[in-house]
């Protein structure tokens, strides 16, 4: 049984997931639709070429089998994933690449 | 009458202009602080240091200046993003030194030199990783 800290930190990111996803992520492999946030904020390389940098955030229970490279479609755009980063309090932002 | 540097220098970008992978996307970077990811590839033109050439200061009446031209090579891809550089370095060369007409920038240098090729840096900040490679010209002239 987890802890109570972690029991309260468990419900709080379910409430957030339900009341306040704005993307379903579909994922090829088996983990399949995932609820969660999406962003694709303007990012600039070299301090000069303007682009953008998708990334998806979403409770790490739903995305424990997905691999580095893993195809993911949003919004139906398709999406790799480059960088996998659980912040270690039950979320796990995903870094996406135009794929 | 234009400054002998900035017709130079448009000569040399009038040259690099139209290469088959970067077309018309060739920017001054001091009049460029952005450029679109629909502007990709492209080529960035600076200047870089200009010194008297001391060769040919002991021979010849008038003062020759070694200049160094930066073109900043800018190139988005998931893959192939080396071999894209490495192309678009070909076309420059192609460009800049097929014809004794074109070494010359149409009259407007002694001599155009490939002095080098800097280092490939990698820019992960965006959806897809950007490329900046400078290639180094050196120009002759009086």
């Amino acid at each position: 049984m987890p802890a109570p800290f972690a029991a309260l930190q468990q419900k709080l990111n379910a409430s957030v997931e339900e009341r306040l996803a704005n993307a379903e992520a579909n994922f090829e492999v088996a983990v399949g639709v995932v609820p969660g946030f999406f962003g694709n904020e303007y990012a600039e390389a070299f301090g000069a070429v303007a682009g953008s940098r998708p990334v998806f955030k979403c409770l790490s229970s739903r995305v424990v089998a997905v691999a580095r490279n893993a195809a993911v479609s949003i919004n139906d755009v398709a999406y790799t994933v480059a960088e996998i980063k659980p912040d270690g309090r039950g979320m796990t932002l995903l870094v996406l690449r135009t794929a | 009458m234009s400054a002998r540097r900035t017709d130079i220098r448009n000569a040399f970008r009038a040259a690099i202009t139209g290469l088959a992978t970067t077309g018309a996307n060739v920017f001054l970077a001091a009049e460029t602080p952005q450029i679109a990811a629909a502007n990709l590839p492209a080529l960035l033109l600076w200047s870089g240091e200009a010194t008297p050439d001391g060769a040919l200061l002991s021979r010849l009446s008038t003062v020759q200046f070694r200049w160094r031209l930066v073109v900043g090579i800018r190139v988005k891809a998931s893959t192939g993003a080396e071999a894209m550089v490495d192309q678009i370095v070909d076309e420059l060369r192609t460009a800049l030194f097929s014809s004794a007409a074109a070494m010359t920038l149409g009259g407007q240098v002694m001599s155009l030199l490939l002095a080098g090729i800097g280092e490939v840096e990698i820019d992960d900040a965006q959806d897809e990783p950007v490329l900046a490679v400078p290639v180094f010209f050196d120009c002759g002239y009086a």
